[in-house]
């Protein structure tokens, strides 16, 4: 009987070829919009995710227990020692792939003419240059004038476009950095500007200079660094190396403390947000789409075949077996119209990304880009199991109607 | 034995506003072995009768026995197991399944019943074979007559072996020739299986072949 009703509901599916096609092609339109939407969205979420860890977060930074609570009143208080050691620590980690120090510190610039404050970094420029690159993307932090720090410079720094705007400098300009030691102290740099960098965050390009860590520790006085900034291997990987640091501090009794990307990239979480809820609401126009289509389809169809339903019901199906044939035939429609939605979206998505939409900057940050189409297994199951809710739920309806009638009424029905 | 018992058998039915008396009492007994026409012209209730015999109605008063058991208060379920089991059903126009080939549509009550598969096949060779279609099993409804048709309505409502058969004017859709013909074979079925027949009609030359004639009008038997 059930192998039957499968036939029945998949001949029946074909009976009225145009309407059924026109009702596929409604459910796989659906499901294509989603895909493509869905994997724009995706698209968008990592490269910005990407832009933001390479740009300068990182994956996790690390810091002495306190600094993150009181460090911004008092960031000398909490350095870390030693760092070499506490770097061979974390390295020894499943993921880790890659750790650079920094110092940061708040200052002034100075051009003789201007002076603005700044946020300073100490860096060493090749661990920044390694976490700069992202695999198959731009670098996370781009030049746009001059060059970026090396690993012999001492005396240079590299500053970010909104500050040089600020400042009226350009490569080659000297300037002076003015700061408090760790002590207390105040101390200035001579420094030459080598170059004018941009991130995808244009708060940090307003603010943000960088030199290398050895300078920074001498204008600070100081052996130690504030911040070790974490590297994995892959985004994914964040959250299981964060539980083994954690693990880590905790048995070897270490006075240190961390933070994973996403909680400090605060304008990335509010974008998914925004994003996700659009998305929730294309979701449901396109779910209602389907359910409106399907259900035109099977209404039309209980409508016509009456009589049909009165001859299988003298013949002695009971109501719930007509119910099923036709729950049956709106499945068999949600299923066909999800897979070709699936496969015609999948290869459109292929299409667009091989083209690429070239992008206008996010806002807050200063790079052109090119956003494709990132189709994801989740995206592709969601969209299918939209198409097949909704086809199940549009069915219900006629499909007990058409287990209700009458039988002597359905076959006099012409 | 008595197959069919009808008694007080009222039915009626709103048109809008207006109620239609569609049978006012009827009460008939119907036997083992018969081949019963209803006669009597257009609104006269036979369809109203057959529907309500074949328990795809139900009446306003009065009550039914199929094969010794009253139907009243049966639940819808237990009403298409007993259609299942005991009765079959030709109608004027035919109602094949239009996707389903002949073969499958005569196949269609027994897989209802869950038959075995050669069992089952059996079956339906020897209902086709009995209206003379063996060879048509894989047709289409589409691709047959409106006489083959009728005669595989007539193979399927054969096929579960029921008592009683009922065909409401299963010639008014064919001409003359081919429904006589249809008529042949559904008294042929009568007279080797046994099976009861009750068929309605309005043509005198098939009443013909009647073996009782029951006359209906205006809802009510003319003694
Ligand atoms: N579903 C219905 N609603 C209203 N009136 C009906 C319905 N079915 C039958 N009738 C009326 O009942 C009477 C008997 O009809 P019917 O049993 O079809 O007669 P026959 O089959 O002899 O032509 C007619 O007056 C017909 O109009
Ligand atoms: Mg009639």
């Amino acid at each position: 009987m059930e192998l039957l009703n499968l036939k029945l509901a998949f001949r029946n599916v074909f009976r009225n070829r145009v309407r059924s096609l026109i009702t596929l092609a409604a459910i796989a339109f659906g499901c294509i919009s989603l895909i493509i939407a869905g994997g724009f969205f995706e698209d968008t979420f990592m490269q910005m995710r990407e832009a933001y860890i390479h740009g300068h977060l990182g994956h996790i930074q690390v810091y002495k227990k306190g600094y993150l609570e009181k460090g911004n009143t008092r960031p000398f208080d909490y350095m870390i020692e030693h760092p070499e050691k506490v770097k061979e620590l974390i390295a020894s980690v499943d993921h880790v792939k890659f750790i650079t120090p920094r110092i940061s510190f708040s200052g002034l610039l100075s051009t003789g003419e201007n002076t603005i404050s700044i946020l300073g970094q100490g860096v060493d420029p090749i661990g920044e240059k390694t976490i700069g690159i992202i695999e198959g993307a731009s670098a996370g932090v781009a030049i746009e004038a001059g060059e970026n720090l090396s690993s012999d410079d001492m005396y240079d720094v590299v500053i970010g476009t909104g500050l040089a705007k600020a400042m009226g400098s350009k490569v080659g300009d000297f300037i002076i950095l003015v700061s408090n030691t760790v002590g207390g102290a105040l101390n200035a740099l001579d420094m030459k500007v080598k170059g004018v960098f941009f991130t995808a965050s244009k708060e940090f390009d307003d603010r943000a200079l960088r030199m290398p860590i050895t300078a920074a520790q001498a204008l600070l006085r100081t052996d130690g660094v504030q911040t070790l900034v974490v590297l994995l291997d892959k985004t994914e990987h964040t959250d299981t190396v964060k539980n083994s640091l954690m693990d880590l501090f905790k048995n070897k009794n270490l006075d240190l403390e961390l933070k994973p990307w996403y909680e400090m990239a605060d304008f990335y979480n509010k974008t998914v947000e925004l994003y996700g809820r659009q998305f929730f609401v294309l979701k449901l126009i396109i779910a209602i789409i389907v359910v409106l289509s399907i259900f035109n389809t099977i209404n039309m169809s209980v409508w016509e075949r009456a009589r049909e339903i009165g001859t299988i019901m003298a013949l002695g199906s009971k109501r719930y077996e007509v119910l099923k044939l036709f729950l049956l035939e709106g499945l068999i429609l949600g299923i066909l119209g999800g897979l070709l939605g699936i496969i015609v979206g999948t290869g459109l998505a292929y299409v667009i990304s091989f083209i690429g939409i070239p992008m206008p900057p996010p806002p807050g940050a200063n790079i052109n880009w090119v956003a494709h189409i990132r189709v994801v297994p989740k995206l592709l199951f969601s969209s299918f199991l939209i198409a097949l809710i909704s086809s199940l739920l549009s069915s219900f309806y006629p499909a007990f109607k058409a287990s209700r009638l009458v039988i002597a009424d359905a076959l006099r029905h012409s | 034995m008595d197959v069919v018992e009808v008694k007080e058998l009222t039915k009626e039915y709103y048109l809008g506003k207006t109620l239609i008396h569609a049978l006012k009492g009827v009460d008939l007994t119907i036997r083992d072995r018969d081949f019963l026409a209803i006669a009597g012209p257009s609104g006269s209730g036979k369809t109203t009768l057959l529907n309500l015999i074949g328990c795809i109605d139900l009446p306003t008063a009065g009550s039914i026995k199929i094969d010794n058991i009253d139907v009243h208060g049966l639940s819808s379920d237990q009403l298409a197991e007993l259609r299942a089991a005991k009765i079959g059903f030709i109608f004027q126009t035919f109602n094949l399944i239009p996707v389903l080939s002949a073969f499958e549509n005569v196949e269609y009550p027994l897989l209802q019943r869950k038959t075995k598969k050669d069992e089952r096949k059996k079956g339906v060779m020897n209902a086709l074979k009995s209206v003379g279609l063996e060879t048509f099993a894989k047709h289409k409804p589409d691709e047959l007559s409106g006489g083959q048709r009728q005669r595989v309505a007539i193979a399927r409502a054969l096929v579960s072996e029921p008592k009683i058969i009922l065909a409401d004017e299963p010639t008014a859709n064919l001409d003359h020739q081919t429904g006589a013909a249809v008529l042949e074979v559904m008294k042929r079925i009568n007279e080797e299986q046994g099976t009861v027949f009750i068929f309605s009609t309005h043509d005198p030359k098939v009443m013909e072949l009647a073996n009782r004639i029951v006359q209906l009008m205006d809802g009510k038997i003319v003694p």
